[in-house]
């Protein structure tokens, strides 16, 4: 005769092994992104931190649940472009690691920033994603952001962050401020 | 099986694939009397059955994060089901001629067709599940509930004959893959 709670305990485990199995083919991206930034920008140690993290968080979001896979997904598209755009830079204008906060670096970095989350807010409103989703999502994208941007500097990683966060904060700001009302209703 | 029990454990699935852990009861208590029942049938029912089941159902929850949402849960789960079931036969066919490969083969002839008969009725039990997916009209066509199909000109038979069994082969390949 099976028990019934041993069984239980064997798939579950057996459920969360396949979960972050599934999860973990988020590396198939993410590895090659950083082994080609570290070896882009030069500087491998803080590449391959960000990559790391940037892993951790995907893997965990990606096992965590499906809302975890679209922020996981969401994120890196957004911030897809800025890591191509801040690669391209760090090859074509190497000056800018040395430039300051307010270069203008700095300002094409937050330009390219903005369109991306802007984009992002729109899919996020559009999936009706709870705030913890939205902080996720955003994380992701400002790390895969990063990655292609740690070769400009201080100015390019402010830069592009802030960008993301100018081009959501309208739409997340809608979102809360509805919820609020729409608890307080 | 009731369509309610049916779409009861697709939702616990889809649920599940969702990364909603609270299913998991609802599923154990929903799918498991099913694959104990199909394995049974598959490999006799016998210690060696509650085993198998046990593997089988530890497999559809590895596999749950993989769930394409748009099947059906259910046959999904007996494409798995199927493969560790021939998988099972595989093996213990191998036991058995490792351990007594003398007696094997002096009851070779017997065990063959033993062999063959429990491979006739699967796939007469997995005929019918993918059968029962399919219109009363194909059935009819296909002749597989036992009535001949009525008032038809051959030429329209013949091509609605062809078209019922390409609906059954699809059928076979969505539930138990292409093999």
């Amino acid at each position: 005769m099976v028990n019934r709670e041993r069984l239980k305990q064997t798939a579950q485990r057996a459920y969360e092994y396949g979960r972050l199995r599934v999860a973990a083919r988020a590396a198939w991206v993410l590895v090659p992104a950083t082994v080609v930034c570290a070896f882009a920008t030069g500087a491998k140690e803080t590449c391959a931190c960000v990559g790391a993290l940037l892993l951790g968080a995907a893997v965990f979001l990606r096992w965590r649940d499906r809302m975890g896979v679209d922020s996981v997904r969401y994120g890196l598209f957004a911030g897809a472009l800025p890591l191509i755009a801040g690669l391209i830079a760090t090859r074509v204008a190497p000056f800018c690691a040395e430039a300051s906060l307010l270069s203008a670096c700095a300002l094409v970095c937050l330009g390219i920033g903005v369109p991306c989350g802007v984009w992002l807010g729109l899919r996020l409103v559009r999936s009706a994603a709870n705030l913890s989703t939205w902080f996720a999502t955003f994380g992701v994208a400002v790390l895969a952001a990063n990655l292609g941007c740690l070769g400009l500097g201080i100015g390019g990683i402010v830069g592009v962050s802030s960008g993301l966060l100018l081009g959501v904060s309208p739409m997340l700001t809608s979102v809360a401020l509805a919820r609020r009302s729409g608890r307080h209703c | 099986m009731n369509a309610t029990r049916r779409k009861a454990i697709h939702d616990a699935m889809v649920r599940l694939s969702d990364g909603d852990r609270t299913a998991f009861d609802l599923l154990l208590n929903e799918l498991w009397p099913i694959v104990v029942s199909f394995v049974g049938r598959g490999v006799g029912y016998g210690p060696d059955a509650e085993d198998v089941a046990q593997e089988v159902f530890v497999k559809i929850c590895a596999k749950i994060a993989d769930f394409d949402q748009d099947r059906d849960g259910l046959s999904w789960a007996f494409g798995i089901a199927s493969y560790e079931v021939m998988t099972h036969r595989r093996r213990r066919q191998r036991r058995r001629e490792i351990l007594d490969e003398a007696a094997f083969a002096t009851r070779a002839d017997e065990s063959v067709s033993q062999e063959e008969q429990l491979l006739e009725n699967e796939i007469d039990v997995s005929l019918k599940e993918a059968a029962r997916a399919l219109s009363d009209e194909d059935r009819r066509t296909l002749e597989l509930d036992g009535k001949r199909p009525t008032g038809s000109v051959s030429a329209t038979m013949r091509k609605r004959k062809q078209r019922a069994l390409g609906r059954l082969r699809d059928l076979w390949r969505n539930i138990y893959g292409e093999s």
